[in-house]
């Protein structure tokens, strides 16, 4: 039999995997130069991939920097861990060769992308690092078909003399755990 | 696979790549053995990772890259003459196996460390007969390919003539050192990944072979290279030496699935 629940408090609803929406370092808005400096590095990577610059996309990237896309939002590190992508430098420098060896017979068809970058959020201001949280979407094309990746981006930027460089970039793709029709052969 | 693992089993690591090829499942298992293809399907891959491993040995006070960089550049270094050293052992129903490959009993200590705790664990015959079972890739015909020295196995779906889903799990042997499964998990990323430096270049090809036998390009296939030279023994067909790249295995599937398109009810 039904029984009145006596203040019996409802647990707050949790979405599998999802953290709650982050707020901004100290509550405070981080200053105008600032969110214009790291919303223009967040542009430029995107216009590096999709204008096909590989070697300057490397470059943003501190000397042991790590491009790393978990398959699942609920991963915090890509050590001993599955990855889509857990890259370093070094990788970085196979997968750029590779894409660029003539023989590459799977890179011969048409193939572009069109990244659109937003919802620029800074998430921690330290003294030499900054977290930055922010939203893309990808569509590709390749040969006469098109796809969707759309996420987040999780960018550590270590403060250098020559400006930023990415010390880890997470990226938590929504369509992570979906089937892919055929690989990724660049990063999202 | 089980075998290997001093525990005596296998874990399953909770995470499946899922990945769509647009051509008909019998072409991807017939790529599975096929000894032919790697050097030149991707000699991209092979030929970056190896200037890289190259690089990153002058670097390092060890000289040496990380053992994965291996996985790839061994596209490159084994060049396609080599390809005949190995062998296929082609069983009735379609199944075949893919001996040796990429060294069975390497000597780094990773290695010797896990032998020694196998031996532990099985005592030395036991060990020996373990680690001597002579298979680098065996395929379960129609539908599972299985790397056991790698803890890899992909399950095949076909969704369509033109569709086929592969499941891609791998594993860890219970009992065995972290590196060991360091090691599964570094084959895992770099060549089963939905974002793989290797996969891509054959799921192109398949398309390609797809594309041409809806063609009305010709009715045959030839599936003829090193025919006449195969030994059969007890119903199980073996490579002669050194033809490796023989097409027994192609040769096998398409008996089985012949045999099963015409059995009668
Ligand atoms: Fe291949």
């Amino acid at each position: 039999m039904a029984t009145k629940s006596k203040g019996r408090k409802k647990a707050p609803v949790k979405k599998p995997g999802r953290k709650p929406v982050p707020k901004r370092a100290n509550g405070k808005n981080a200053g105008h130069d600032l969110q214009h400096e790291i919303e223009q590095l967040l542009y430029r990577q995107a216009e590096l991939l999709d204008s096909q610059q590989w070697q300057a996309w490397i470059d943003l990237f501190a000397d042991d920097g790590v491009y790393w896309m978990p398959p699942e939002p609920s991963h915090k590190t890509w050590e001993g861990m599955p990855a889509i992508f857990a890259e370093d430098k070094n990788l970085m420098a196979v997968r750029m060769k590779r894409v660029l060896h003539p023989d590459a017979w799977s890179q011969r068809p048409l193939w572009g992308t069109n990244h659109v970058v937003s919802n620029v959020q800074i998430l921690k201001d330290a003294k030499d690092e900054l977290q930055v949280r922010s939203r893309f979407h990808m569509m590709e094309l390749r040969r006469d078909d098109v796809r969707h990746f759309a996420g987040s981006y999780t960018h550590h930027l270590q403060k250098t003399k020559d400006g930023y460089r990415i010390k880890v970039q997470r990226v938590d793709m929504t369509n992570a755990q979906a089937a892919y029709d055929y690989v990724l052969q660049v990063w999202v | 696979m089980c075998d290997r693992a001093p525990g005596g089993e296998v874990e399953i690591v909770p995470n499946c790549f899922r990945v769509i090829q647009r051509s008909n499942w019998k072409i991807f298992l017939e790529n599975q053995l096929d000894a032919l293809h790697p050097s030149v399907t991707h000699q991209s891959t092979g030929r970056a990772a190896h200037e890289v491993e190259k690089e990153i040995a002058k670097r390092t006070r060890k000289g040496e890259a990380p053992l994965s960089y291996h996985m790839l550049s061994a596209f490159a270094t084994v060049t396609i003459d080599k390809w005949d050293n190995f062998q296929t052992l082609n069983y009735p129903h379609g199944h075949c196996i893919l001996t040796g490959y990429m060294g069975l009993r390497p000597q780094d200590p990773d290695t010797l460390a896990y032998d020694k705790v196998m031996i532990k664990a099985y005592g030395q015959k036991r060990f020996e007969e373990i680690v001597g079972v002579n298979i680098h890739h065996v395929l379960i015909y129609p539908g599972l390919s299985v790397q056991s020295p790698l803890q890899q196995l992909r399950a095949v779906r076909p969704l369509g003539v033109d569709r086929t889903l592969t499941e891609i799990w791998h594993f860890r042997l219970k009992g065995a050192p972290e590196a060991i499964y360091r090691r599964s998990l570094a084959y895992y990323n770099l060549v089963n990944s939905p974002a793989t430096l290797v996969n891509a270049d054959d799921l192109e090809n398949f398309w390609k072979c797809h594309q041409g036998l809806s063609s009305d390009g010709g009715d045959w296939v030839s599936f003829a290279r090193h025919l006449g030279r195969d030994i059969e023994k007890n119903g199980v067909v073996e490579t002669a030496p050194n033809c490796g790249t023989s097409e027994a295995p192609m040769r096998n599937q398409m008996k089985a699935w012949a045999r099963y398109m015409t059995a009668e009810k």
